[in-house]
């Protein structure tokens, strides 16, 4: 090829075009301008957006530390903490993407975007969903999967948008007149493709009601499910998409290549190949089956490679320019940026290793763990982003660069508070946990004692927060009053390029010099030997990249779904029954409140946890459990055996108040469950979406109002019994007893006889503790 | 009869292990695709490719031709 070149000297002197593929042999130049309008609306919401997600991370904060804080049933931290970390992801990190996205691939393609109509669905579009979702989240509209809370309607919507999205990225490269893809692309490409199917496979539900769905998964299959989705969202829409970023701004920042090319292609290949495998590490040591938690960890351990050699790369594009750091705050935001990928990408593999996760998981270590990517990675990547592009798309000077430089210190600083703070709030926590006395017994039995020891690390937690919190109000200063120096009319500049058709570009042909037949089979296997049939394929780069990426994102579901629908890996328990339609409606409320954002149902197999909370939980408790409630972290205590602990009325009094039952509990107080009534006319409604799951709902499917109507007023009884407020019956309150004390005792039960009872007819004498609600 | 009823008859367990070889075997193909010289010159001009994507033909606003915002 290089052969070639030379002969056909006359084409324009770029040099990315004389070596990829000599230039093209039609002379037709074409005109065309970018669209940076979008990309400044995108650049605008970015900064919004990460104004909102991090006030909305303080709120939380100080939530944590002050109660009271949690002023009332929307603003509760259960249905806040949502809405921080979906803005924050796909609000702040969101818009990021499609800024980058949006300025780099038009000119790494020398296209204008497909559609500037597609453009503009896709930025109002996806703003309407971030409003949809900041609405619905406090109301309790909630799916409960992490990072996937939003209700099916949104779902759709967002679906909707991702694919207008795809339709603009794919067409502008169909249109391309640039052959050769840069890496960058790729990385998009592979965003593009593998957020559309995690999100679809994770948010498979049945819809009951407008507002209201099952997945359809259940227990270990949905954990699976949602953990899959989860870990490679982290991949795919927080990692490779700004890698991508990086692969394209870093060079333009720094004005030198990246330190190497081959590396960066291996970065994406090994991130493609290796992280989709990785999810399961998110369940050590719960029901899931050992081997494949297992292959998480090993397949996580392995992402240490590219992960480092990605951050290598980053900080060795460097070399030569560090002067030039000290100087220039986007190169700055760069250099911290990657440094915390790098950070964060080796602490990733260390946690999902068994032994480090036994301590580590259900505690504050994975918060300091995520905020050093997000804050670190995302946030400092994105505002990079954000300073470099300020000035070129508002055509204009940075309105201040002193003004760049502090929001970088106070910023830093505001991570390195609120991470160290943290982190060290995590290994306390997991330590007290599993501390026992020198009689064997639980050195700090009581859960409040250990919540109540970080109380100090979460105050510096919101001094940190507050401090990073000011940084973007800074950006954001400066982004506006950069915007309002902008020139009367925006310039456009025109660009020209070669137009690529089909008949532009030829494969390589064979040549076989017409003086010299004798030759010929010399340069047949010369053909050949040169992988010349490879590089045909090299030639339609968009094709092969998105084929590729399709496979792989086949072959992971193939290798998905066998695990999650296989009921033998679940072993069944005979024992377990579903739940009542009314505590299906209290664990409606339970998944409204988000009470799986600060309470596991998870005992896992250790002597530490079996000793606090009970019997270990088993994958066989969980097949009811549409979606699994099993949480990620505990701010309260594990609840999957809370069922039976406790008297009705303790629970009535913990709800209006935890501090009357638990005086140093930080929870939210639920006082309105008690005078909310339960909107019996829906709970047919669930019961029929869950019986179509397949849940055995036997008598249920026609007499759900009635069945739960007596069950809520026995329960109401029971409370009065008790010495409670009387009325209860027929208030929300009673739902959410009947779910908590049926939480985890079928395992406890005898297989039952042929009893096909209503709750009412149980024994009336035991007024004590006893669940005497189990089903039909 | 439940999804996951249906799935287990498809008897689908080993089609995990497979996938794992499969992508092992291609992705150690894409290392040493990658690593080879061959396509040293190619990376090297691909790598220029950011920084050569902001020339301008034609600067001003007035002299722009079809193509229009």
């Amino acid at each position: 090829m290089r052969g070639q070149v030379t002969q056909r000297r006359a084409a324009p002197p770029r040099l990315a075009h004389i070596l990829i593929k000599g230039p093209p042999m039609s002379e037709r130049v074409e005109r065309f301008t970018y669209d940076d309008g979008i990309v400044r609306n995108f650049a605008f919401a970015t900064a919004i957006w990460g104004l909102v997600a991090t006030l909305a991370g303080v709120t939380l904060a100080l939530q944590l530390v002050l109660p009271q804080l949690n002023l009332n049933e929307w603003l509760t931290f259960g249905r806040l903490r949502p809405l921080h970390t979906n803005a924050a992801i796909f609000a702040f990190a969101g818009n990021a993407i499609f800024a980058a996205v949006y300025y780099s691939s038009q000119r790494l393609l020398k296209a204008r975007m497909f559609s500037d109509t597609l453009s503009k669905i896709h930025f109002w579009g996806w703003q309407a969903i971030i409003v949809a979702a900041a609405i619905t989240l406090p109301l309790g509209l909630s799916q409960s999967k992490e990072y996937a809370e939003l209700e099916w309607p949104i779902d759709v919507a967002v679906v909707v948008v991702w694919v207008v999205f795809a339709i603009n990225f794919f067409g502008t490269i169909a249109k391309r007149r640039e052959r050769h893809l840069y890496v960058a692309i790729w990385f998009y490409i592979a965003t593009i493709v593998t957020i559309a199917i995690l999100y679809i496979f994770n948010n498979l539900v049945i819809p009951a009601g407008l507002f209201k769905s099952y997945p359809v998964y259940a227990g270990v299959q949905d954990a699976f499910m949602q953990w899959w989705y989860g870990h490679n969202a982290v991949a795919f829409f927080l990692t490779t998409p700004f890698l991508g970023l990086m692969y394209y701004f870093l060079p333009k920042a720094a004005e030198r290549p990246v330190f190497s090319y081959k590396l960066s292609i291996l970065h994406f290949w090994s991130l493609v190949f290796i992280y989709i495998w990785a999810g399961p590490h998110h369940l050590h040591y719960t029901a899931l089956p050992e081997w494949a938690s297992s292959l998480g960890m090993v397949f996580s351990v392995m992402l240490w490679m590219p992960s480092w050699g990605g951050m290598i790369n980053g900080l060795l594009t460097l070399r030569g320019a560090w002067n030039r750091v000290a100087s220039d705050p986007v190169l700055k935001f760069f250099v911290v940026g990657i440094t915390f990928y790098g950070m964060a990408t080796f602490e990733g593999p260390l946690l999902s290793v068994k032994t480090v996760n036994a301590l580590s998981h259900y505690t504050d270590w994975t918060i300091a763990h995520v905020h050093a990517g997000a804050l670190g990675w995302n946030g400092f990547m994105a505002f990079g982003m954000l300073y470099w592009l300020a000035p070129r798309l508002f055509q204009t000077k940075l309105w201040s660069k002193r003004l760049a430089e502090y929001h970088f210190w106070i910023g830093t600083l505001g991570i390195l508070f609120y991470i160290i703070a943290i982190y060290a709030a995590g290994v306390t926590q997991g330590l007290m946990w599993r501390a026992f006395d020198e009689t064997g017994r639980l050195a700090y039995p009581d859960f409040v004692e250990t919540v109540v020891r970080l109380l100090p690390m979460y105050w510096v937690r919101v001094v940190g927060g507050l401090m990073y919190v000011a940084g973007i109000v800074m950006c954001l200063v400066n982004i506006v009053m950069t915007w309002k120096n902008r020139p009367a009319k925006y310039e456009e500049p025109v660009h020209e390029a070669p137009a690529l058709g089909a008949d532009t570009d030829p494969a390589p042909q064979l040549q076989i010099p017409e003086h010299a037949p004798l030759l010929e089979a010399h340069h047949r296997v010369a053909y050949f030997t040169r992988a010349a049939w490879h590089r045909v394929w090299e030639r339609r780069p968009a094709k092969f990249t998105i084929l590729v990426t399709v496979a792989v994102a086949i072959a992971s579901l193939f290798e998905i779904i066998p695990t999650f629908l296989i009921r033998s890996n679940v072993p069944t328990i005979a024992s377990v029954k579903p739940y009542t339609p009314l505590e299906l409606y209290g664990r409606d409320i339970y998944i409204e409140e988000g009470c799986y954002n600060c309470h596991s149902q998870m005992v896992r197999p250790m002597r530490a946890e079996t000793e606090r909370y009970g019997e270990y939980s088993k994958a066989g408790e969980f097949v009811y459990d549409h979606p699994f409630q099993w949480g990620s972290r505990r701010i309260g205590p594990d609840l999957h055996r809370i069922g039976g602990k406790y008297p009705h009325l303790w629970h009535v009094r913990h709800m209006d108040d935890p501090r009357s039952t638990t005086p140093q509990s930080i929870m939210p107080a639920y006082p309105h469950m008690l005078t909310k009534d339960i909107q019996f006319d829906v709970i047919q409604q669930r019961v029929d979406a869950m019986a179509m799951l397949g849940v055995p709902y036997g008598d249920a499917v026609n007499q759900a109002e009635q069945m739960a109507r007596k069950q809520a007023r026995r329960i109401a009884e029971d409370i009065e019994d008790q010495g409670g407020p009387p009325g209860l019956e027929g208030k929300e309150i009673t739902a959410m007893v009947a779910y908590l004390q049926r939480l985890g005792t079928d395992i406890k039960q005898a297989p039952p006889p042929e009893a096909e009872e209503a709750p009412s007819a149980a024994t009336p004498e035991s007024d004590t503790t006893v669940i005497r609600v189990q089903g039909f | 009869m439940r999804l996951s009823e249906i799935m287990s008859s498809f008897k689908l367990a080993s089609y995990a292990e497979i996938g794992l070889i499969i992508f092992l075997l291609v992705f150690v193909a894409v290392v040493l695709r990658v690593m080879s010289k061959r396509h040293q010159a190619e990376y090297e001009a691909a790598s220029l490719m950011p920084l050569d994507d902001e020339i301008i033909r034609t600067s001003r606003l007035e002299e722009r031709g079809g193509e229009s915002s």
